[in-house]
């Protein structure tokens, strides 16, 4: 199986000079009445899983993270692994960082040849929302319904956002998960900081 | 003249007594109070003259107090405009503002906006526009000034002359000089100016997606929110006004025996506390489309001076709901009568809006002319208010109702069964022509009328006084008038139910003659209606249509409805449940105007409309009654095609005051019932909205997305040009200080021939292929074979339409048995992407294979150049030699430190290395290969020298060399189809098509230009015969693809598509140039083949 597929660790050891697309963007706090915050999540294993929803392979590996085969449009989080549902036969696994190489390792090990991992952790990144206005600033800038009674927590969806797309997640009653692609994240977060500039936005750097 | 507010009296209650506010209206310092509109403000001060008319250039004056106001349309001129503002602010101080004449005019907005930003904004209601310190706004109309008008000489002498169609019958010779005609129409023509700087102001779009949206807060729309209020269900209100209740605010009704305006506060408070209700006032819901999809547009700081920091000055909202609830209410019905467009004349509920909303009485001595009870209340709240009630003029014999019964115990003068048929007065109106109204013999009256010439329609004129009996069956009295003096001419008419919305969904409204009035007809919309829209005007029914459709939309989303009315209901909400048993609103018919309005439009007057004075149908526009009964006599007979002949509808106002009488007008002229007649198409929006507002955010750095590369930020501090491919910014060359781009191309394009280049192709499309089935899939999309290409080897694959025309292409490597990495151009990513899902999953579901967008992870370096493997070699520790690592091969290795994938391939035809990593490391490896090609004197390139590069070597570019009616073999390529595959391939068939194998299709070719300088446009059409440029059409021989000057060849050279170019080797053909001094030229070409460079690929094979 393994000599079919080729699985290779895309990360450096010292994993020096990584750059988040958004290292370079302006990040100046917008003073403002009801700020909405900011919390980059870079540097995270992306792993795109495609097999059968009923592929007991695949659930026992989940399992063994802590998580189960979220149903469609939801999600399934554990402490530091997150599965969201993508497409019927599509899910998108995120781990901490280095986790990678050795996570799709064992998935690929572990599942069946009708089935594929994608290690796409340098082509997305996810930031976080908050705050009182949060559901607000969404609604400037999706047509998706993200009202708690359409929305609530734990559902995921892949929406038009922002002229481009984001696979959006609630998280909390005022938090909001944005999965946004790499190329189209100078212009996103550009967008984000236009749409809160009335209520205010603060960034909250990860340490 | 004086700047007092002379109108002023006591009890608006939109507006703050203790607010005093200083404005400039056409430069002059006024003032008003905090909640004024404009309109109100100039009417407390007097100031009734607004306008010069669109064709006639008559003065005019405000006529409404809503959005129907079709005369005081102003231009709010820019805030930046400091100067105004100031001095508007030093006129408050001095106490009612001793009329000082700003410095800065009505028309100076050109020079306040040299500072490149304007924020002036044309085409606004008076009516809608709340004053704030230092609003600054002029009339649209009116040159050299309102009083002193050229336009209103002209128009006064010669409108007789300018009959409807007068531009088209009177600018039709000769056709050539149209276009000065125009010029000079069109500058005479239109309301206020678009600003010529770009607009400060922010403005934005929020999305929402209520269960109920209820447009309208009057009591109809309240109560309805009231009543769902406590099913849970998402609620959303708008109302265009900037306090929710409606008429109650300016009504005499009473509710549970309380002023119906308490009763709305109340509403609205409680509405406000709830928090599955949004409400947004200053909102006009302005559009109905498809799927429950409604428009609003939310004035946000339109009445602020400044709007807070970061705050749209408008909001679109974009409003899916699952039920729509008309609320919409009625706007009154004016009437034709001469003269009627008077300064003075107004609509007889404005009169009550303005004293009750804003203290505003404005005049001393008013006329009432009404067909029926309602329209009293002008009068009532006129004559309370200490000012003088000249007449009521009911055309009615018998006037009966609550509220006439009111002014017959005030007092008041009532003249029954007659008609105001002229107003006197130039500037202001001085008085009011009455005469009784008479019904007239049937047959009399149709013998003067001028008649529709076609007599298919007997069985409609047989019955004139049911469909226009105001007009058809009643005659004036002659002689026997009398002139009333007064300043104010209120009319009421009847009421138009704003059907509007309803009719944006495609549902033509519906005549109801005992109603007199369009209601909203059938639609597929998920849509109800409540109160006076459905043409009932009761209050009693507005709350009870109200809380039934609560009800109902309550039931239709499934959610709990209210419970009925009943003693205990009412002791739980009696917010809720009292207004519904408030028994005197009940018993009382006097509001309904289903029996008591006559169906009056249009007054008669002594003289046939032609010769009498002006009798104005639509105000904005200038189209009297007269145009109407003229364009029935030309043989107009469909209301579309009188609309666009007499331009009765088409102003911003959209007729909505004038419409109903226009169409009755045409009705009575053609000789048909109205409801034959029907009404023209009420199109979104329903008021003006502003471009801004349209566009929202998206627009400067957010007009359209900006997909970077990891590089990017080296590539801007670089100094690099951008070239916009896709969405993506690509650097396009990078000039040096004084370098012009053809002597950065030229320097990078020696670069790479010479040393070492590198250039950032991480935009390039990447797809994962997985599967057992991936090598077959490929052996099915791509044109060539793919059974034996082993890990570590790439290959370079077509890919076709089912056509047989090549649609993309690049190089695809094996990664392992079952896995492929798939290169697409940078363009064609998505659709390639779209593309292999459709084929798997329409197509061939049984193959075992999944596709994932890898093209965001990868960051991609190609270093390019004789010296590039001298480059690699010091930073990765593979063996590089020609053995190990030859052409067209892959390796997994470190490069400075970062796993990478190493593809040997090149497009540029020199030895060249891709070097991909994953994407936050793509900074770091760039760094890296600079700082290590330092002393390599490394050159990073952009796409310019690229394509020179590679047209050099004749690669194609799909969509440059390619326009999708190019098959492989007319790109030579015949060696990339695979015709002995086992499966066939996406367009095998369609490339054996018999005009795919003709003889005389475009072939490509390589096409050197004589004069070794000139570099051929491309695009550029190709000849055989330079004389046969002549010939129309000239006989083309191809076009030229792409053309480049080569800094190696030292010469220019292009790459061409001829039609059987290959067999032409050598033969001269001729490029046609644009033409100088009017003549055609061409420049001539040798053809030759597409490869200049190194035609045996010994550089990218290089040892």
């Amino acid at each position: 199986m393994s000599n079919d597929l080729l699985v290779a660790n895309h990360r450096p050891q010292d994993n020096a000079g990584a750059r988040s697309p958004l290292h370079h963007a302006d990040r100046a706090p917008i003073p403002g009445p009801s700020p909405v915050t900011i919390t980059e999540q870079p540097g995270l294993a992306h792993l795109i899983i495609r097999a059968a929803p009923q592929n007991s392979n695949l659930l026992q590996e989940l399992a063994a993270l802590g998580l189960q085969l979220p149903a469609p449009l939801q999600s399934s989080a554990a402490a530091d692994a997150v599965i969201r549902w993508l497409s019927p036969d599509e899910w998108l696994l995120t781990l901490p960082g280095e986790q990678a190489f050795a996570a799709e390792s064992r998935l690929r090990a572990s599942l069946d040849e009708d089935c594929a991992v994608t290690n796409v952790s340098g082509g997305q990144i996810i930031l976080l929302i908050s705050g009182a206005k949060a559901e607000e600033l969404l609604r400037k800038s999706t047509p998706y319904d993200v009202h708690p009674a359409n929305f609530p927590q734990g559902k995921v969806a892949a929406v038009a956002l922002a002229q481009t797309q984001a696979l959006i997640r609630r998280i909390a009653p005022a938090q909001f998960e944005l999965i946004i692609r790499r190329s189209f994240a100078p212009h996103l977060h550009l967008w984000l900081r236009d749409a809160a500039a009335e209520y205010g936005l603060v960034y909250n750097e990860k340490t | 003249m004086t700047a007092e507010q002379i109108n002023r009296v006591e009890g608006g209650c939109a507006i703050d007594y203790n607010a005093p506010v200083a404005f400039t209206f056409n430069g002059e310092c006024l003032s008003g109070y905090k909640g004024d509109t404009l309109a109100s403000a100039l009417l407390a001060s007097g100031r009734h003259l607004v306008a010069r008319s669109f064709k006639y250039g008559r003065p005019r004056g405000i006529v409404a107090a809503g959005a129907e106001e079709p005369n005081a349309i102003v231009q709010r001129l820019s805030v930046l405009n400091k100067k105004s503002a100031k001095s508007a602010a030093s006129a408050k101080r001095e106490k009612g503002g001793a009329s000082a004449k700003s410095e800065e005019g009505a028309r100076s907005e050109g020079g306040a906006a040299s500072g490149k930003r304007d924020a002036s904004v044309p085409n606004i209601r008076a009516t809608q526009q709340e004053i704030y310190d230092g609003l600054a706004a002029a009339s649209t109309s009116g040159w050299p000034g309102l009083r002193w008008h050229l336009h209103g000489f002209i128009g006064a002498a010669l409108g007789r002359f300018m009959p409807p169609g007068f531009y088209y019958k009177t600018f039709m010779f000769p056709a050539r000089l149209w276009r000065v005609y125009e010029h000079f129409i069109r500058k005479a023509a239109g309301f206020g100016r678009a600003p010529q700087a770009a607009d400060p102001d922010i403005y934005d779009k929020l999305h929402h997606h209520p269960d109920l949206l209820i447009i309208g807060g009057g009591p109809a729309g309240l109560m309805a929110a009231l009543a769902a209020v406590d099913s849970g269900i998402r609620i959303l209100l708008v109302d265009e006004n900037p306090r929710l209740g409606g008429a109650l605010l300016h009504e005499r009704e009473s509710i549970d025996g309380k002023p119906a305006r308490e009763w709305a506060e109340a509403a609205a408070r409680r509405l406000g506390d709830a928090p599955n209700v949004t409400l947004l006032t200053r909102t006009t819901a302005v559009g109905y489309h498809d799927h429950n999809f409604v428009v609003a547009c939310e004035l946000r700081a339109d009445h602020l001076v400044a709007a807070p920091a970061g705050c749209s000055r408008q909001r679109l909202h974009c409003i899916r709901a699952k039920q729509v609830l008309l609320a919409t209410g009625a706007c009154e019905r004016g009437l034709v009568f001469a003269n009627n467009d008077v300064p003075g004349c107004m609509q007889a509920s404005a009169i009550s809006a303005y004293r009750h909303k804003y203290g505003v009485v404005p005049g001393q001595k008013l006329v009432l002319m009404t067909t029926n009870d309602h329209g009293y209340q002008a009068a009532l709240d006129w004559h309370e208010a200490g000012r003088e009630v000249v007449a009521i003029v009911d055309s009615r014999r018998h006037a009966a109702g609550k509220f006439s019964h009111a002014a017959r115990s005030n007092g008041i003068r009532i003249i029954e069964g007659s008609a105001v048929f002229e107003a006197r007065g130039k500037m202001h109106v001085t008085g009011a022509l009455v005469a009784e109204l008479k019904a007239a013999e049937s047959q009399d009256a149709e013998s003067k009328r001028p008649r529709h010439s076609r007599g298919s329609h007997p069985q409609a004129l047989g019955n004139p006084e049911k469909l226009n009996a105001g007009v058809d069956g009643l005659r004036l009295n002659e002689g026997g008038h009398e002139l009333l003096p007064c300043d104010t001419i209120a009319a009421s008419g009847g009421w138009s139910p704003v059907v509007h919305l309803s009719c944006h969904t495609g549902a033509k409204p519906i005549w109801n003659p005992e109603l007199n009035c369009f209601v909203p007809g059938k639609t597929r919309q998920a849509m109800l209606t409540a109160g006076a829209v459905t043409g009932n005007l009761t209050l009693a029914h507005a709350l009870e249509s109200g809380f039934e459709s609560a009800r109902e939309a309550c039931r239709k989303l499934g959610a709990p409805p209210p419970v009925p009315v009943s003693e205990n209901s009412r002791a739980a909400n009696a917010l809720l449940y009292a207004p519904l048993m408030d028994a005197p609103l009940k018993q009382s018919p006097a509001r309904n105007l289903d029996a008591a309005a006559d169906a009056l439009f249009h007054i008669p007057h002594p003289r046939p409309s032609s010769r009498a004075p002006k009798q104005f149908v639509d105000l904005q526009l200038d189209v009297t009654a007269a145009d109407i009964e003229l364009a029935a006599r030309e043989g107009f007979e469909s209301i579309e095609h009188i609309k666009r002949y007499t331009a009765l509808g088409f102003g911003t106002d959209q007729g909505k005051l004038g419409n109903i009488n226009g169409i009755a007008i045409a009705a009575r002229a053609t000789g048909r019932p109205i409801d034959e007649i029907g009404t023209t198409m009420f199109r979104p929006n329903y008021t003006p909205v502003a471009f801004g507002a349209i566009a929202g955010r998206e627009c400067g750095a957010l007009f359209d997305p900006e997909r970077h590369t990891a590089i990017h930020p080296w590539h801007a501090a670089a100094g690099a040009r951008f070239e916009n491919v896709g969405q993506w910014k690509r650097p396009w060359y990078y000039p040096q200080p004084g370098e012009s781009m053809d002597d950065s191309v030229r320097r990078e394009c020696l670069a790479v021939r010479g040393g070492i280049g590198i250039l950032d192709a991480s935009t390039l499309g990447k797809i994962d292929i997985q599967g057992p089935d991936a090598r077959e899939f490929l052996n099915r999309i791509y044109t060539n074979a793919w059974g034996k290409l082993p890990p570590g080897q790439c290959r370079y694959g077509l890919m076709c339409g089912e056509d047989g025309m090549v649609m993309d292409d690049g190089v695809t490597a094996c990664l392992a048995a079952n896995h492929f990495l798939m290169h697409t151009t940078t363009g064609g990513a998505a659709r390639v992407l779209e593309w292999l899902e459709l084929w798997r999953q329409t197509e061939w579901p049984e193959l075992k294979v999944y596709f994932n967008s890898v093209t965001d992870h990868w960051a991609t370096a190609a270093i390019a150049g004789p010296k590039a493997r001298e480059l690699l070699a010091g930073l990765t520790g593979i063996p590089l030699g020609n053995e190990e690592f030859p052409f067209m091969h892959w390796r997994a290795a470190e490069v400075a430190g970062i796993p990478a994938r190493i593809f040997r391939v090149s497009f540029t035809g020199e030895l060249s290395y891709e070097i991909n990593v994953q994407a936050d490391y793509g900074l770091r490896l760039w760094e890296a290969l600079i700082e290590q090609g330092r002393r390599l004197s490394i050159t990073p390139f952009g796409t310019e020298t690229m394509h020179v590069l590679r047209a050099e070597k004749g690669f194609i570019i799909v969509g440059q060399d390619t326009d999708g009616s190019v098959t492989p073999d007319d790109l030579g390529m015949s060696w990339a189809i695979g015709r002995n595959k086992a499966f066939s391939f996406v367009g095998k068939r369609g490339m054996a098509r018999q005009d795919c194998a003709r003889e005389g299709r475009k072939q490509l070719v390589g096409l050197l230009p004589e004069g070794p300088e000139q570099v051929l446009p491309e695009g550029g059409q190709l000849l055989w015969n330079p004389a046969a440029l002549r010939a129309k059409p000239a006989p083309m021989a191809g076009h030229i693809t792409s053309s480049y000057y080569s800094p190696t060849l030292a010469r220019s050279f292009a790459l061409a598509l001829v039609k059987d170019g290959r067999s032409k080797l050598g033969q001269t053909i001729h490029c046609a140039l644009p033409p100088r001094f009017g003549r055609p030229r061409t420049a001539p070409a040798r053809i030759a083949n597409p490869v200049f460079y190194d035609p045996k690929g010994e550089r990218q094979h290089v040892e």
